[in-house]
C-alpha cells in the first residue's frame, strides 16, 4: 500500500497563529517549507568560512550575526554554531557535501517553527518578552541572537530596516509562543498574512 | 452632593469634567485632575480610616505614596485592592471605595476600645504578651492578632485583569519628572540620548503644579507643559506616566511599575492593568524629590492634622478649601503655605513657630493678612472627636486653646534616599538642611534636586540639567549648555523639631503602625537602640508607606535617647521595591495555564481527537490513556490497551524523550566516558542501553543510544532529564574534554518517533513501507537501526523494545508527525492497533522491570537497580571512583525487586514504606519503599517495583508495604522485578 501514500506536512503554527485585537500594529507571517539545520564547528577546524565562500558565495560573518548570500542564510547562535535556513531543499545533504568534516550537521528543517515579523508596533511588541535591546541603535539588519522570550528560547535575527525580524523557536513551543504573541500583540493588533 | 470645601476657581481640576464616585457608600462628586483624597477633601470628608492598633480615627495626611493614615479598599468584588492609598488613586467616574480596618463602621467602631488597653499594646507587645503558653500562639494568638489587626482584607477571588512584563533600554533613566527630573529630561535628551522618563504622577511637574512659581516670566505648571511638549517631541525620548520605579538591582537594571489602567473603571480590552518593566539604564538620575516629615506632638494623628506641604499642594493644585487653618511650623518652607493659602484667600487663624526667628520677610504678608503669629511657641496637644477641633499652644509657659480644624506641619524635608540605598549605599547625614542625603551611590547614578537637599527651585533646574548633561557627555553625546532660567530666590532654613516633649497625650511618631514616642522610649529602655532593632521591635517604618513620613523622626528620638547625634545612630537602608507592587504583577503573564510554557508533540490534535486525557511530564503534555467509547474509568482503557500491545500492536508517541545528535571523530570516546558502558565498540547500524552515572557516582539517567555512522550516533534520554542530560554533556566537552572531535545538539523537536509495539509490529510496518525495507529479525534483529527514505521523507527505524514484545521505533521529521501517526493506525486497522498513552506504558515496562522515573530519583546507585554489572572495568567514566564510595556499595542498600499483593484483590501504592511482618512500623524498622505499582492484566493484579534491603536475595520472602498517608496496610512477597517473559525470547522474534 505504500506506493500511494504521500506524508503531510504541517506546520507548525497552522493551527495556532490567529489575529489579535484591532487595528494592523504588527504582521506576522509564518515562514513555512524551510529547509533548516544546525551548524557546528568541529574540533580544530577554522575553514567553514572558506568552504562556505567557496560552495554557495556566503561570507560568514564573525560574531552574532545573520550572514546570508542568495538563498542560503547563516544565523549564529555560539561561538561555533549556527542555524543554517534555506527555502531549497535538500539543505542537510548540501552543507554535508560543501562542509565535510569541518562541521557537524543536523537537520532542524522541523525542529524550529519561524515566524516573520513587521509593523509599526513590532519592537513595542517584542520588548514584552524579550530582553535584548532591539533599537536600531543596538541591533540593526544583519543582527542575531540567542535569548528568551517570557521563558521561551528563541532565536531572533533582523532581516532589513522596516523592521523585520525573524524568530525560531522550538517547534513544540509553537503554540505558548503564539499565545504569547497574541497577548502581547493584541493591544496594537495583530494581523496573520500568508504565510511564505 | 456638592463640593463644599473646593475653591470657586483656580488649581488644575477639569470643572468641566465631573465625576462621580462613592465613598463608603454614599455618593460624592469630584472632577477629573482629582485623587480619591483631593475629592473627599473638597468634600468635607475628614475621617476616611481607621488606625491599625488602636482603631483611632484617622484622615488624609500627605498627597502621594508617603501616605500612613488614608488606606482604602478600592473597587469591590474580583477587582477588589485593599490598603490602597487614597492619595495616590486617581479619580474616575464610577470610583467605589470603602473604609477598612473599622467594625461596624468608620464613624463608630467598637475597637477603638483598644485605645483604653494601650498599655498592652506598647512596643514589642507581640513578644512579651503572647510568649506562653506556646501552644496557643498559633491557635489563639496569632489568629487573634490577625483579626484584630491588620488592615483591609483580599478579595479572595482570582484576578480578572492582566499584567504584563517589558523590558526597556535607555542611556539615561530619569527617576521623577518634578523641575530636576524635567530639566535633566531635557538636558539629555536635546543631546540625542534616549531617555526614559518616569513620573509617579499622572501629570508631569512635580511641586511645579503644586506651588507658586515663576520660571522665566511663566508659571511652574506653564513651563512644566513646555517642557513636556518639547520631551515628547523629541524621538529618543519615551515618557512613562503614573510609573514607579521600585527598585535598583545590579548592572544599571532598573524595576518600575506602570499603572496601565489603574485610573479606569476597568482596563480597555486588550490592555494589562499593570506592567512591570524592566529598564536596563546605562546612567540613572534619580530626581524624586523631598518629603516632608511631621512633627510628634500629642494627638498629631487626628485627622485634620496634615503636612504643610500637602495643604498647598490641595489649595494649589485641588483647589481644595480648608475650613479654619493652623499652621505649626519650624520650616521655611512651612511659611510658603500660609501665603498661598492667604493668596486664595483662605484665612489662616494662626502660625505657631517654635524658633524664635523667623524672617522679617516670610513674616510680613502673612502679619498683614490679619493672622496671629507665635514665634518661640509650641503646639502640645489637640482636641477632637472623629476629627480636628482645638489645638493647645504653649507659648512663654502659658497654655493657650485655638479652634481649628485643619492644622498644617512643617517638620523639614527628608530627601527621598530609598533607592539610593537599594545596592548598600548608606546615607550621609548633613546639618544643613537638618536631614540624610545619599551617601555613595549605585554605579552610574546621579541625585538631582531636592532628592539630594537641593531645595531651592533654581537649584533644581541648574542641577538637574547639570546631571542630564553630564549623563549624556559621559556616553558621548554632545550636550550644548543652556542658559539657567531664572526663578527668584527662596528661604529653605530649618530647626529639626523632633518631638514636643511637653504634650500630655499620645504623640506618634508612625502614624500607620501606631508607633508613638513612648514606644521608642521602651525600646531604648529594652536595649533595642539600633536602629534596625528599633523598627523590629516598634514596628517603626514598616508596612504600605515603608516609614516615609516616620523613619526620620523615629531615628532622631532614639538619637536623642542615647544621647547622641542622629548622623550617628543613623538611619535604616531600604530594599526594593520603593512601593508596594501587587504579586499579580510580579507574575505578570505567567499564570493559570501559562505559568509555564507548554510543549505539544506533532500528534498532539489527533490524540485530542482520538480520546486521549493528557498528562504533564515536565513541560509536554503526553496522552495518559485513549478513553474508547462505553469505557467507564481510566483503569478499564489502560488495561485494554496494555492487553492490546501483548496481544497484537499499540503506537505510543514516545516524541517526548530526549534526543541528542552526537558527532565527531571521538564521539565514541565521548559516549565511552559519559556512560558506564561502551559504546565506541557498538557496530554501525546498532542501538545500545546506556546507563550514565553523575560525578557523585548515583545514577543520572538512562536511554538507548544508536550508531548511524562511524562518526555520527544519536543517544536518547528520559523525558524529564533531557535538558539535564544535554548540559551535562556540554559540560563534559567544554570543560573536561574540550579536545576531543565531538560536537552536539539537541535534535529532541526535530524527530517525532512512535514506538511500535506488540507481536504484530512488524506486520503494521510491512503493511505500512511495504517493499522499502527488509524488516526480517535476521536482515533487522533486535537493537538494529536504519536511516531511510521513503514516501520522500528521511525517516530512522529503530528496533528497541521498553514493553518486552516485538517492538520499533519509528521517527520522522516532526512537520510529517500527525501524518505518519495517521499512516501507522491505517496500516494496523486490520491489525488491531490501538494508540496507548502514558499509563499503560508503565504497565507494560513495570511487568518487564525495567526502570523508569521512580527508580532514577537521584538516590539510586546502578546496584541498586540490578545494573551494576553493566559498570565497565575496561575503562573510565564518570561517577566511576565516587560510586565505589563504602556507603553505595553496601550490600546492605535498598535494591531492586518486584512485589506482589498476598491477597491478589489488594491494591498497591507507589510510594508504600516497606517494613517487616509483626513488627510496629517505624522509621528505624523502615526496608525500602515502593517506587512503582501498576495494576497488570498479565498477572491478573496489582504488581509493583520497589527498592528493599537484599531484594533479590529476599525472593518468595513477605513484608508489609505500609501506608499511613493513604491507609494502606498490604502484605507483599517479594519476587523478581521481571514478570513477564523473564528470558526475553519475545524481543527476539
Amino acid at each position: 500500500m505504500s506506493e500511494a501514500i504521500a506524508l503531510e506536512l504541517k506546520s507548525p503554527f497552522e493551527a495556532s497563529l490567529k489575529d489579535a485585537g484591532a487595528g494592523d500594529g504588527v504582521q506576522v507571517s509564518e515562514r513555512r517549507n524551510l529547509q533548516m539545520a544546525t551548524v557546528i564547528a568541529r574540533a580544530g577546524n577554522s575553514d567553514i568560512a572558506a568552504r562556505l565562500k567557496s560552495a554557495f558565495g556566503l561570507a560568514l560573518l564573525p560574531g552574532p550575526k545573520r550572514s546570508a548570500a542568495n538563498d542560503l542564510a547563516f544565523v549564529a547562535t555560539g561561538p561555533r554554531s549556527w542555524l543554517a535556513l534555506s527555502e531549497a531543499s535538500g539543505l542537510t545533504p548540501k552543507l554535508r557535501e560543501a562542509l565535510g568534516e569541518a562541521a557537524a550537521i543536523s537537520d532542524q528543517s522541523s525542529g524550529y517553527a519561524v515566524l516573520r515579523l513587521t509593523g509599526p508596533k513590532v519592537r513595542a511588541t517584542l520588548e514584552k518578552g524579550i530582553g535584548v535591546d532591539l533599537h536600531p541603535r543596538a541591533f540593526q539588519p544583519g543582527d542575531a541572537a540567542s535569548t528568551s522570550c517570557a521563558h521561551l528560547g528563541v532565536i531572533i535575527w533582523q532581516i532589513d530596516a522596516a523592521p523585520i525580524y525573524e524568530i525560531a523557536v522550538f517547534r513544540s513551543l509553537a503554540d505558548s509562543f503564539a499565545h504569547w504573541l497574541q497577548e502581547s500583540a493584541a493591544e496594537f493588533g495583530l494581523r496573520v498574512v500568508p504565510p511564505r | 452632593m456638592t463640593n463644599s470645601q473646593r475653591l470657586s476657581s483656580g488649581g488644575l481640576i477639569d470643572r468641566g469634567k465631573p465625576l462621580s464616585f462613592r465613598f463608603d457608600g454614599k455618593t460624592y462628586r469630584g472632577f477629573a485632575g482629582d485623587t480619591l483624597a483631593s475629592a473627599l477633601l473638597a468634600n468635607g470628608v475628614k475621617l476616611v480610616g481607621r488606625s491599625f492598633k488602636y482603631h483611632r480615627p484617622r484622615g488624609i495626611f500627605t498627597t502621594g505614596a508617603e501616605e500612613p493614615n488614608a488606606l482604602i479598599t478600592l473597587r469591590s468584588g474580583a477587582r477588589r485592592e485593599p490598603n490602597t492609598k487614597a492619595t495616590t488613586v486617581e479619580l474616575y467616574g464610577g470610583l467605589e471605595a470603602t473604609s477598612q480596618n473599622c467594625w461596624p463602621s468608620l464613624d463608630f467602631d467598637l475597637q477603638a476600645v483598644n485605645q483604653l488597653f494601650a498599655p498592652l499594646f506598647v512596643g514589642g507587645f507581640y513578644y512579651k504578651t503572647f510568649m506562653w503558653p506556646a501552644a496557643f500562639w498559633e491557635k489563639v494568638y496569632e489568629p487573634l492578632i490577625r483579626r484584630a489587626a491588620g488592615l483591609g482584607a483580599a478579595s479572595g477571588l482570582p484576578d480578572p485583569d492582566r499584567y504584563e512584563h517589558a523590558t526597556a533600554y535607555c542611556d539615561v533613566l530619569i527617576i521623577g519628572a518634578g523641575p530636576a527630573g524635567l530639566s535633566a529630561a531635557l538636558a539629555a535628551g536635546r543631546a540625542g540620548a534616549r531617555v526614559i522618563l518616569c513620573e509617579e504622577d499622572f501629570r508631569l511637574g512635580g511641586r511645579l503644579l503644586a506651588d507658586h512659581y515663576q520660571i522665566d516670566g511663566e508659571t511652574g505648571t506653564q513651563w512644566a507643559e513646555q517642557a513636556e511638549a518639547e520631551l515628547t517631541a523629541l524621538p529618543e525620548v519615551r515618557i512613562f506616566r503614573r510609573t514607579s520605579v521600585f527598585g535598583v538591582y545590579d548592572g544599571g537594571v532598573y524595576g518600575a511599575l506602570e499603572r496601565v489602567a489603574d485610573h479606569l473603571p476597568q482596563p480597555p480590552v486588550h490592555q494589562p492593568r499593570q506592567r512591570v518593566w524592566q529598564i536596563v539604564a546605562r546612567r540613572a538620575i534619580t530626581a524624586m524629590g523631598a518629603l516632608e516629615r511631621p512633627i510628634v506632638f500629642g494627638g498629631n494623628d487626628r485627622p485634620g492634622v496634615m503636612l504643610a506641604s500637602a495643604l498647598r499642594a490641595y489649595v494649589n493644585r485641588f483647589a481644595v478649601a480648608p475650613g479654619r487653618v493652623a499652621l505649626f511650623t519650624t520650616t521655611d518652607d512651612g511659611w510658603k503655605t500660609a501665603e498661598d493659602l492667604i493668596r486664595a484667600e483662605i484665612p489662616i487663624e494662626i502660625v505657631i513657630d517654635p524658633r524664635a526667628n523667623v524672617a522679617e520677610w516670610l513674616m510680613k504678608p502673612i502679619a498683614r493678612a490679619g493672622t496671629r503669629i507665635l514665634l518661640d511657641a509650641v503646639v502640645t496637644d489637640t482636641k477632637g472627636g472623629r476629627s480636628l477641633q482645638a489645638i493647645e499652644v504653649l507659648k512663654s509657659g502659658s497654655k493657650l486653646t485655638f479652634d481649628v480644624d485643619t492644622l498644617a506641619v512643617s517638620g523639614g524635608f527628608n530627601p527621598q534616599i530609598g533607592l539610593s540605598t537599594h545596592l548598600g549605599g548608606r546615607p550621609r547625614w548633613s546639618d544643613e538642611i537638618g536631614a540624610f542625603v545619599p551617601g555613595e551611590l549605585p554605579s552610574g547614578m546621579a541625585v538631582a534636586g531636592a532628592a539630594a537637599g537641593q531645595y531651592k527651585l533654581a537649584e533644581c533646574l541648574a542641577k538637574g540639567a547639570a546631571c542630564g548633561a553630564v549623563a549624556a557627555t559621559d556616553l558621548g553625546f554632545s550636550a550644548s549648555a543652556q542658559p539657567a532660567p531664572r526663578v527668584a530666590d527662596e528661604a529653605i532654613e530649618v530647626k529639626p523639631l523632633w518631638h514636643v516633649a511637653q504634650s500630655r497625650h499620645k504623640a506618634f511618631v508612625d502614624l500607620q503602625n501606631d508607633v508613638t514616642s513612648k514606644d521608642v522610649e521602651i525600646a531604648h529602655r529594652e536595649g533595642f537602640r539600633a536602629v534596625e532593632h528599633l523598627k523590629r521591635y516598634t514596628t517603626l517604618g514598616m508596612a504600605t508607606d515603608q516609614g516615609k513620613t516616620s523613619n526620620i523622626n523615629g531615628h532622631a528620638l532614639m538619637a536623642d535617647l542615647v544621647g547622641r547625634a542622629v548622623a550617628e545612630v543613623g538611619t535604616t537602608r531600604t530594599r526594593p521595591p520603593h512601593v508596594p507592587i501587587a504579586i499579580g504583577a510580579l507574575a505578570g503573564p505567567h499564570v493559570g495555564a501559562h505559568f509555564k510554557p507548554t510543549r505539544y508533540p506533532a500528534g498532539h490534535e489527533w490524540a485530542l481527537a482520538n480520546g486521549a486525557s493528557m498528562v504533564d511530564a515536565g513541560q509536554w503534555h503526553r496522552p495518559r490513556w485513549f478513553t474508547k467509547p462505553g469505557e467507564k474509568d481510566w483503569l478499564e482503557s489502560v488495561t485494554r490497551e496494555a492487553k492490546t500491545v501483548r496481544a497484537a500492536v499499540g503506537v505510543c508517541d514516545v516524541s517526548t524523550l530526549g534526543k541528542i545528535d552526537i558527532q565527531g571523530r571521538d564521539a565514541g570516546i565521548f559516549l565511552d566516558r559519559v556512560y558506564v558502558n561502551m559504546f565506541s565498540s557498538l557496530a554501525v547500524g546498532k542501538a545500545r542501553y546506556g546507563l550514565m552515572l553523575r560525578e557523585d557516582g548515583f545514577v543520572l539517567d538512562d536511554g538507548t543510544t544508536a550508531r548511524l555512522a562511524s562518526d555520527h550516533y544519536v543517544m536518547s534520554t528520559t523525558t524529564g532529564n533531557a535538558a539535564k542530560v544535554m548540559q551535562h554533556l556540554e559540560f563534559c566537552h567544554q570543560v573536561h574534554w574540550p579536545e576531543l572531535d565531538v560536537a552536539m545538539v539537541s535534535v529532541t523537536e526535530q524527530w517525532t518517533q512512535y514506538a511500535v509495539a506488540g507481536p504484530k509490529a512488524r506486520v503494521l510496518l510491512q503493511n505500512l513501507l511495504g517493499d522499502a525495507l527488509d524488516l526480517s529479525n535476521e536482515a533487522f534483529p533486535y537493537m538494529a537501526c536504519v536511516e531511510f527514505t521513503w514516501a520522500n521523507v528521511p525517516m530512522r527505524l529503530f528496533r528497541l523494545s521498553f514493553s518486552g514484545e516485538l517492538a520499533y521505533e519509528i521517527a520522522v521529521p516532526a512537520d510529517y508527525g500527525e501524518a505518519l501517526l495517521r499512516e501507522l493506525m491505517r496500516a494496523g486497522a486490520s491489525l488491531g492497533v490501538a494508540p496507548y498513552g502514558t499509563e499503560a506504558l508503565g504497565v507494560l515496562r513495570i511487568e518487564k522491570g525495567h526502570v523508569s522515573v521512580g527508580e532514577l530519583n537521584g538516590q539510586t546507585t546502578a546496584a541498586d537497580l540490578g545494573l551494576g554489572r553493566m559498570l565497565s572495568t575496561k575503562k573510565d567514566f564518570i561517577g566511576r571512583v565516587l560510586a565505589r564510595r563504602p556507603a553505595l556499595t553496601d550490600p546492605e542498600r535498598p535494591t531492586l525487586a518486584g512485589f506482589k499483593p498476598v491477597d491478589s484483590a489488594q491494591r498497591l501504592r507507589s510510594g508504600a514504606h516497606f517494613v517487616p511482618l509483626g513488627i510496629t512500623p517505624s522509621v528505624e524498622n523502615g526496608e525500602g519503599y515502593m517506587t512503582s505499582v501498576a495494576f497488570s492484566p498479565h498477572v491478573g493484579s496489582w504488581i509493583g517495583l520497589g527498592l528493599i534491603k537484599r531484594g533479590p536475595a529476599r525472593i518468595g520472602e513477605r513484608v508489609r508495604a505500609y501506608d499511613p498517608v493513604r491507609g494502606g496496610d498490604v502484605e507483599v512477597e517479594i519476587c523478581s522485578p521481571v514478570f513477564v517473559d523473564p528470558e526475553g525470547a519475545r524481543l527476539h522474534v
